[in-house]
C-alpha cells in the first residue's frame, strides 16, 4: 500500500493548506453547534426568554429533563380518512416507526438484490429488455409523478393505507447497479457445487449466494434503515394517520410554538437525534466506507 | 502422406475456434422458470406498474382539456403561459431553481472539490472530520430544519445578532424565514449547512482513488500544488464530475422540504417546482401540477442529453 504524503513542504502552499483546513474547522463548528445549542436548550433549567440571544444556554441552575417527561407523555391524536381518530403515546409511535422501517427496509433492498441475482446468474428471455429498461427509464427523468400517485392511491383507496407505503417502498431498480456488479464478483461455481448436492434454486440463493454478501447488505440495510427513520414525508403526504417519530417531531413543533413548550420541542428533536446517531457511531466505519465504495464510479 | 501430415499441423497450428461461453443458470426446467419468476418478473411487473405506467399516465394527465376529460392542451398550455408571466408561482420557480443551480455548480461543488482534494491528500483528524462532514446527512430533515429555525427565530434566537450583521443592523419583524427579501437567502444558508459536507466524503472517495504515483511524478516534474489540482485530480475524475454537474443541474427542481418547513410560501413568495407540484398533487390539482411537471421535463430531458453527450465526447474516461 502507497503511503500518501504530506501535501507539500511549500510555505507558500503550506499557507494555503492551512487555510483550507480553517475554513474546514470552521464549518465543523457550524455543524456541530445547532445541536449542542438544541442539547443545552432541552436540559437547560432556564425558560427560552431567560435563554433568548445567548450563544449557549445556561445550565448554572441545574439540569432538567422534565421536556423529554413531556414528550414521553405527549399524545399525538390522527384521524384516518373514515374519521376514525388514532392516538398514539410515545412508544407507540417508536412501535410503529420500527414496524415500517423494518418493513420498508426490507422490500426496498430485497427486491433489487433478488432482480441483481437473477439478471446476474440466469439467461431468459427478456433480459436485455429489463437491463434497457431499467437503465433508460432511471435517466429520463419525468417530473410530476405525484400527480399520479395521489390520483391512483385515491381511485384504488390506498391512501393512508400500509400497503400503498410497502408498495412504494418496492423499486426493482434502486441500486440495481451495485448489486448487480457484487453478484458479478461470485464466482457461480458454488452454486454449481450446491446444484451438484441436491440443492434447489432458491436453497443455492438464500444459503450459499446471499451470504457471500451478508456485509454488504448488512451495510445497505443500516442506511436504508436511518433513512427511513428519518423520514417523515411518507407520513405527511400517504400516511397522515400512522404517524412515525419524525413526523411526530413535526406535528410536536406546531403544538409546542403554540404553548410555547420549547423545551418540549427541543426534547423531541433531541429523541429524534439519537436513534440515528446511535446506529452511526455502531456502523461508522462500515457506512462510511460504503460511500467510499459508492463514489468510485460514480 | 505428407499433405495429410501439413494438414494436420496446420490444423494444430490454426487458431481454435473460442469455446462457447457456457450460459450459467440452469435455466431448465419449471423450478428455474418458477424462481426466475418469482425473483425478476414478479417485482419487474411492480416495478412497470409503479413506474413506466405511472409516467405514461402521468404524460396523459399533462393533455388534458380544461375539465380533464378529454385530450387537450389547456394545461400545458396554462404551464406556459405561467413560465412566460414574471410574477407568477412556475416563474418565480425557475429562477429560484437556477440560483440554486448556479449556487450548486459555481460555489458548492468547487468548495466541496478543493475540500475533497485536501482531504484525499493528508488532513489533520480526517477521520473526525469525515464523520462529521457526514453527520448532517444521517439526520432527519425535519431536526435540521426545526433546529435551523429555532436558531433565528425573532425572539429567541442565538444567531439573530450575527445576522444583524448582514442586515445593516434591522431585522423584519415577519422573521428572516418569512420575509421577501431574506428568506430565499435563508433558504440558500440551510442548503449549505446540510448539504456541503456529505459530497465531500464521496468526492474524496474518487479522488483517492487517483494513484500516488502521478502525484509523486508530477513532484518530481515541479508541479505545484495548484498544478496537481488542475493537472491530475480534475482530469481524472472528470467522469464523476460529470455526473456529479448532472445531479447539480436538476436539483433546482427537487427542493420541497426546505420551501415547505422554512418558510411561508404565501409570505415570503419563494416557490419551487416540487412544491408546486407537490402541494398541488395533495390539493387534488392533477392536471395542473402534471402540467408543471411538463415544463420541468422538458427543460431536465435536454439538459440529461447534452450533459451525457458532453461528457462521452469531450471528457476522457479517466475516471478512478
Amino acid at each position: 500500500m502507497i503511503r500518501r504524503n504530506k501535501l507539500t513542504t511549500n510555505r507558500k502552499q503550506y499557507a494555503v493548506y492551512w487555510i483550507v483546513f480553517a475554513f474546514m474547522m470552521i464549518y465543523v463548528v457550524l455543524v456541530l453547534y445547532p445541536y449542542v445549542w438544541a442539547f443545552l436548550s432541552s436540559v437547560s433549567t432556564d425558560s427560552y426568554r431567560e435563554n433568548a440571544g445567548k450563544l449557549l444556554p445556561s445550565l448554572a441552575n441545574g439540569i432538567d429533563f422534565s421536556g423529554f417527561q413531556r414528550f414521553f407523555a405527549y399524545e399525538i391524536h390522527t384521524l384516518d380518512g373514515q374519521g376514525v381518530e388514532y392516538v398514539y403515546g410515545f412508544f407507540d409511535l417508536v412501535g410503529n416507526t420500527l414496524f415500517l422501517c423494518v418493513t420498508r427496509t426490507t422490500l426496498s433492498l430485497a427486491f433489487p438484490i433478488m432482480a441483481a441475482y437473477c439478471y446476474t446468474n440466469y439467461r431468459f428471455k427478456g433480459r436485455q429488455f429489463f437491463f434497457f429498461y431499467g437503465v433508460v427509464m432511471t435517466f429520463v427523468p419525468i417530473y410530476g409523478g405525484m400527480s399520479f400517485t395521489y390520483q391512483w392511491m385515491y381511485e384504488l383507496n390506498l391512501y393512508d393505507t400500509y400497503i400503498a407505503v410497502w408498495f412504494m417502498a418496492i423499486a426493482p431498480f434502486a441500486n440495481f447497479l451495485f448489486y448487480f456488479a457484487f453478484f458479478k464478483g461470485i464466482s457461480w461455481n458454488y452454486a454449481e457445487a450446491a446444484f451438484i448436492d441436491g440443492a434447489g434454486h432458491f436453497a443455492v440463493f438464500f444459503r450459499v449466494m446471499l451470504p457471500q454478501l451478508a456485509g454488504i447488505i448488512a451495510v445497505f440495510f443500516v442506511n436504508a434503515f436511518i433513512g427511513a427513520w428519518n423520514d417523515w414525508m411518507t407520513n405527511y403526504l400517504y400516511l397522515p394517520s400512522k404517524p412515525q417519530v419524525a413526523y411526530a417531531i413535526y406535528l410536536v413543533q406546531g403544538e409546542a410554538t403554540r404553548v410555547s413548550d420549547y423545551q418540549m420541542f427541543y426534547s423531541a428533536v433531541m429523541i429524534g437525534l439519537i436513534v440515528p446517531l446511535i446506529v452511526f457511531a455502531i456502523f461508522s466505519k462500515k457506512i462510511l466506507s460504503t460511500v467510499y465504495t459508492g463514489g468510485l464510479k460514480g | 502422406m505428407n499433405e495429410l501430415k501439413i494438414e494436420a499441423e496446420n490444423k494444430a497450428a490454426a487458431p481454435r475456434k473460442p469455446l462457447k461461453k457456457r450460459k450459467h443458470g440452469l435455466m431448465q426446467g419449471p423450478q428455474a422458470m418458477f424462481f426466475v419468476a418469482v425473483f425478476m418478473f414478479v417485482p419487474f411487473l411492480i416495478g412497470i406498474v409503479w413506474d413506466l405506467f405511472g409516467k405514461f399516465a402521468t404524460i396523459s394527465l399533462m393533455f388534458r382539456d380544461q375539465y380533464g376529460t378529454g385530450f387537450g392542451f389547456y394545461w400545458i398550455s396554462w404551464a406556459f403561459r405561467e413560465l412566460f408571466t414574471t410574477s407568477s408561482h412556475v416563474f418565480i420557480s425557475l429562477t429560484v431553481a437556477g440560483k440554486v443551480v448556479a449556487l450548486n455548480l459555481f460555489i458548492f461543488t468547487p468548495l466541496q472539490f478543493v475540500m475533497g482534494f485536501f482531504f484525499s491528500r493528508k488532513m489533520p483528524f480526517e477521520r473526525a472530520l469525515r464523520t462529521i462532514f457526514f453527520l448532517p446527512s444521517i439526520i432527519s430533515q425535519i431536526v435540521t430544519v426545526a433546529i435551523f429555525q429555532l436558531m433565528f427565530d425573532n425572539s429567541f434566537g442565538p444567531l439573530l445578532e450575527f445576522a444583524k450583521l448582514f442586515t445593516g443592523g434591522e431585522l423584519p419583524l415577519e422573521g428572516l424565514l418569512y420575509n421577501k427579501d431574506t428568506a430565499f437567502t435563508m433558504i440558500l444558508i440551510y442548503m449549505a449547512w446540510v448539504g456541503l459536507g456529505g459530497p465531500v466524503i464521496i468526492l474524496t472517495a474518487t479522488l483517492n482513488k487517483v494513484p500516488e504515483e502521478l502525484y509523486e511524478a508530477s513532484r518530481l516534474e515541479g508541479i505545484s500544488m495548484w498544478g496537481e489540482f488542475i493537472h491530475i485530480a480534475v482530469p481524472m475524475s472528470s467522469q464523476m464530475l460529470s455526473v456529479y454537474f448532472l445531479n447539480n443541474m436538476l436539483s433546482g427542481f427537487s427542493i420541497y422540504t426546505e420551501i415547505l418547513l422554512l418558510t411561508d410560501p404565501a409570505q415570503s413568495n419563494v416557490y419551487s417546482f416540487a412544491y408546486l407540484i407537490t402541494q398541488g398533487s395533495i390539493a387534488g390539482q392533477y392536471y395542473r401540477s402534471a402540467s408543471i411537471g411538463f415544463i420541468c421535463t422538458i427543460i431536465a430531458i435536454p439538459i440529461v442529453a447534452i450533459v451525457r453527450w458532453a461528457a462521452d465526447r469531450f471528457l476522457p474516461d479517466t475516471s478512478v
